[in-house]
């Protein structure tokens, strides 16, 4: 374990910025998200690093699955059609200080795109990217990561490196070869750790990775999402989908915040005779989303197109990819749906279906 | 970082070399790469998804056989997409990357009988696996052919059902419209009704089916009826999709995505999905 002293920080940071692009959490009129680290150094963008808001309001699956990406470029010459696809420069990205929900989510990401055949887009980005996973040892109101045997603290591998953010440091270990790269590399500014609070750290973190799921009276664990696998045709035939549609706006934020939704449109855009196709992010509560050309939509219905998103996340992705489920209970679903719309409130209403 | 050598949301280029006009809707176009072969291999009952920019990419499935030198697709005017593909003219470039899905099992259907059965445009990927089995026709059993549309005006490729398939050893074609006119020789009514009164027994047979989602579901449902079992029932699901490699979810039914794990399902398969269409 190694310390760098938060007032170190910015400097560590200016130095590994000739090899990186970094991004950071990042509070801007009480928001806080993922930004680019230079500009946090501009004085009149009002910018604070921001290491102690426990989730950024929107994932940082961006950076890996951009909201919008340009792909190939089109060019008509009379019948003539030529495409090529666009090169992707820059930097690799490290992005700093996400949670290990976060972290979680782009292995299943990685399931979705690496899979053959591999999408390229993404492939690229993720090689190139560096993850700094910051530790929590207490948690929101809204998280509930553990409810999908995340491990809050941090596991020992997955991210390139963790740190604690404890009183006047950030404490270091490596997760991969590449993070230890960078701590032998930028060395002069770490520091070694005294055994006590290492040990300390370690004991907290064991304690809190383990809180939730010894705790049987916290009603999350009694709602086990596996219980929603086990009896998928009568919750998937049952009337809380109904229920829970008649609130629905249909506004997507939850698709459009959640870190491992990954449903994408291709579109092209076009000035003359030339243009660019790109891929944006696509919601599957949209009622386009499905509808087909001729007019014909296989979910018509607000409830049909609700109950394949959590039935998407819980039922079928876990069928596809060896049981994995894709949430990680980050809890921005229901922390941004203006109609109180959750997950875990699915899987209680599920869990009233069995007990009926 | 360079650029990356093989992406598979980028398409290669095709020459449209052939239009026809089959009825007041439909074109089938021939497509060749621009070296004047087919633009990849692929099997019966596949897809490939065609590129209009800017109008967009949409995926059809290819109707031509894959033991042809060229590609055809029987398409539909009916959206943003189709609705370029229908003001093409021959010599124009378009987009085209593929092929996607599994495919009608054609080595499994050897030695036995087949029973296709077709419902308006659902024809076009029928006719992809009813003429590689008629080219390789020693391999197969009795062919039955049964193509149903509104009108005897709706028929694609209907010289090559009316004047072809017929000729060939042991394929019969039964033609059956919603409406008839005058000079309609053939049956009038709906394919399920048309199918009782065929009456073909399931011994040794395989159906084949494609059309509409409702045409679908009543036929299948009669051919349980018959005897038929779902494993020896084969169909085509159509949805909206975008990437073609089971990516971009749309296509997402169950634990499946009909741009890879079908188009082409059994009805036994279907049977075991949560979710019907």
């Amino acid at each position: 374990m190694l310390k760098l002293d938060k007032n170190k920080l910015q400097d560590f940071l200016k130095a590994i910025e000739e090899e990186y692009q970094i991004q950071l959490p990042v509070k801007k009129a009480d928001q806080t998200d993922f930004c680019n680290f230079e500009d946090t150094l501009k004085p009149n963008k009002g910018l604070e690093i921001d290491l102690n808001t426990r989730l950024s309001v929107k994932s940082p699956k961006s950076y890996l699955f951009p909201r919008s990406e340009s792909y190939l470029e089109f060019k008509k010459d009379n019948e003539r059609l030529d495409f090529k696809l666009k090169e992707l420069t820059g930097k690799a990205n490290l992005i700093f200080g996400i949670r290990n929900c976060d972290q979680e989510s782009f292995k299943i990401l990685d399931k979705v795109f690496l899979q053959e055949p591999v999408d390229q887009l993404y492939k690229r980005r993720r090689n190139s990217t560096i993850t700094v996973v910051a530790r929590c040892l207490e948690q929101s109101e809204t998280c509930f990561c553990q409810l999908f045997e995340i491990e809050p603290a941090g596991s020992e591998t997955g991210a390139d490196l963790y740190y604690y953010n404890y009183n006047d440091g950030l404490y270091f270990t490596a997760g991969s070869d590449q993070g230890e790269l960078i701590l032998s590399d930028y060395s002069q500014y770490f520091k070694s750790v005294e055994p006590e609070i290492e040990k300390k750290l370690n004991q907290e973190a064991n304690q809190f990775n383990g809180k939730i799921t010894a705790d049987s009276d916290n009603p999350l664990m009694q709602n086990k999402p596996e219980l929603l696998y086990d009896n998928k045709e009568a919750i998937f035939n049952s009337d809380i989908w109904q229920e829970l549609a008649n609130r629905c706006l249909e506004c997507g934020i939850c698709t459009y915040l959640c870190p491992t939704c990954h449903c994408y449109d291709i579109q092209d855009y076009s000035a003359d005779q030339s243009g660019e196709r790109y891929r944006c992010w696509d919601s599957c509560l949209f009622s386009n989303f499905t509808e087909m050309a001729h007019g014909d939509n296989p979910r018509e219905e607000t409830y049909q197109r609700l109950r394949q998103r959590f039935f998407h996340k819980l039922v079928y992705f876990p069928e596809e990819q060896e049981e994995s489920l894709a949430c990680v209970g980050c809890g921005r679903c229901l922390g941004s749906c203006p109609v109180n719309i959750d997950i875990t409130e699915v899987l209680a209403l599920a869990g009233g279906v069995i007990n009926d | 970082m360079t650029e990356i050598a093989k992406d598979p949301l980028l398409p290669g280029k095709a020459i449209i070399t052939a239009i026809r006009q089959d009825t007041e809707d439909i074109k089938t176009y021939q497509v060749r790469d621009v070296n004047g072969g087919k633009p990849f291999d692929f099997e019966p009952g596949q897809c490939a998804m065609l590129s209009l920019p800017p109008a967009g990419e949409a995926i059809f499935s290819i109707t031509s056989s894959p033991l042809a030198e060229m590609m055809e697709f029987s398409i539909k005017n009916v959206g943003r997409v189709t609705s370029e593909i229908h003001n093409l003219k021959v010599g124009d470039q378009i987009g085209i990357r593929g092929p996607y899905g599994t495919p009608f099992p054609v080595a499994d259907f050897q030695k036995d009988d087949l029973l296709f059965i077709g419902g308006g445009i659902g024809l076009a990927p029928l006719r992809s696996v009813i003429n590689y089995v008629l080219k390789k026709r020693d391999n197969y059993g009795k062919v039955d052919i049964v193509c149903g549309c509104r009108t005897c005006n709706d028929f694609v490729h209907y010289e090559e059902i009316t004047e072809e398939w017929p000729q060939k050893p042991e394929t019969d074609v039964h033609l059956t419209v919603d409406k008839a006119t005058d000079d309609w020789t053939g049956f009038e009514g709906y394919i399920p009704d048309y199918l009782e009164e065929l009456n073909f027994s399931p011994a040794e047979k395989k159906a084949i089916v494609c059309g509409p989602p409702i045409m679908i579901k009543f036929v299948v449902q009669q051919l349980k009826e018959s005897g038929f079992d779902p494993a020896d029932i084969y169909t085509t699901l159509e949805l909206k999709m975008k990437c073609g490699i089971g990516k971009c979810g749309r296509c997402n039914i169950g634990s499946k995505y009909v741009c890879k794990d079908g188009p082409v399902f059994t009805a036994k398969e279907l049977a075991g999905l949560i979710e019907t269409f």
